[in-house]
């Protein structure tokens, strides 16, 4: 296993050190993954949109100048392919509230509406206005600071800060409807 | 602390990022508050909720290969770039727009397009006038103005009207004639202090009809037949 921080491992990948690539695939992989699965709800798509962060990523490294942390400019990639990718599936998020799946076999009833409200809960976090996603998915999931979720968003904190509070107005409202 | 305070912090509370002195503030509010306590379980409730939403694995077949993929779908574009014959195409673009470079970039080529802007262009659109009206004139000055509406060439040839004329062109005209007049009656005025009326009567034409080279000709005659003249200091 290759060691280090981002940083010096992407000044040994830029001397051509390729393992030094695949230690931070190896090293970041979960949390992209989380992130795209988190904003598009779809595990295959999530998968493909993973793979085509690093590749993105390797394309760019020259681009990428250090005014943030290596992790914050994936999770930037990451957002931007899923933006991308809502554009052409637009069907992708008309998500209905009635749909309902359950992948588990029958468990006490308890569970089973804890499920349920599980399900729901995602669907209203898919319908969701997209900026509004984005910033909420990045503080609750990835636990990113006001400041480095500006940065990948391209806002400023005040918005970011605004939008994570009407998401949270929305989904509170959405719930007390159901 | 008012509830509309208490309901902005309640959601930063909710997300993790209050403030120590700011969340025991909010605390001492809420426990005399039931409204904003009722407000901070829901969404404490929720965002627990939010949180606990699973994360499908894809399993460790996809995290074991990953590295592996990335590398191949490189491997790919890396091939369709280079092409047929080997050659890595030079993409200017890449070699500009590198961080630092593409300012420059973008400055120069502003220059050379002002630069360019106001070298040509006068030049082009003064060309363009000069050539449509040197088209139209058939002989080159002098050229007098018959009346106030047509202009006619030495012959008394009619070759355009005024009101054809557009604003360069009319400039042009009337410095043609300004210059050409000036200069006669300066040679004119120059040529009679010099030699007289008289020699006019002599010679069978009038001062008037003379150019300035045929003035400088017959000056050269006149010193030859009245050398007189020119030890009186008159030629």
């Amino acid at each position: 296993m290759v060691r280090g921080s981002d940083s010096e491992l992407l000044e040994r990948f830029k001397r051509g050190e390729k393992e030094a690539f695949t230690e931070l695939i190896i090293r970041h992989q979960k949390s992209i993954y989380s992130l795209a699965y988190r904003l598009i709800g779809d595990e295959r798509e999530a998968g493909d949109i993973t793979q085509k962060v690093f590749v993105n990523a390797f394309s760019g490294i020259s681009k990428f100048q250090r005014r943030s942390e290596f992790k914050t400019w994936l999770f930037r990639i990451t957002v931007n392919l899923c933006k991308n990718y809502f554009r052409s599936n637009p069907e992708k998020r008309e998500v209905q509230i009635d749909d309902l799946s359950f992948s588990q076999p029958e468990t006490p009833l308890t569970l089973l509406l804890k499920e349920e409200q599980r399900e729901r809960l995602k669907l209203m976090l898919d319908r969701l206005p997209e900026k509004q996603k984005i910033t909420l998915v990045l503080r609750i999931y990835q636990e990113l600071s006001y400041k480095e979720i500006a940065r990948i968003v391209n806002s400023a904190e005040g918005t970011v800060k605004a939008n994570i509070f009407h998401a949270l107005n929305r989904l509170k409202s959405m719930w007390q409807e159901e | 602390m008012k509830c509309k305070k208490a309901q902005s912090l309640i959601h930063e509370l909710v997300v993790g990022s209050i403030g120590e002195e700011e969340g025991e503030k909010l605390v001492l509010h809420l426990k005399g508050c039931p409204r904003c306590e009722r407000e901070c379980a829901a969404l404490m409730n929720l965002t627990s909720f939010l949180k606990s939403l699973p994360l499908p694995d894809p399993g460790e077949e996809f995290w074991r290969t990953l590295p592996f993929r990335v590398e191949k779908e490189i491997e790919k574009i890396t091939r369709e770039r280079v092409g047929a014959y080997g050659l890595m195409p030079f993409r200017i673009w890449d070699w500009i727009f590198q961080p630092g470079r593409s300012a420059y970039a973008f400055v120069s080529m502003a220059i050379i397009m002002i630069v360019t802007v106001l070298f040509f262009y006068p030049r082009y659109a003064v060309r363009e006038v000069d050539t449509e009206f040197r088209g139209r004139q058939e002989i080159s000055t002098p050229l007098v103005l018959l009346g106030e509406d047509s202009i006619v060439d030495e012959e008394g040839e009619k070759f355009a009207d005024v009101e054809d004329l557009n604003l360069y062109e009319l400039n042009l005209l009337y410095a043609s004639l300004v210059s050409s007049v000036r200069q006669k009656r300066a040679e004119q005025e120059l040529f009679e202090e010099r030699i007289g009326g008289v020699v006019t009567a002599d010679i069978g034409s009038e001062l008037n009809d003379l150019n300035h080279e045929e003035l400088q000709v017959l000056s050269r005659k006149l010193t030859v037949m009245y050398p007189e003249f020119q030890e009186k200091g008159v030629l």
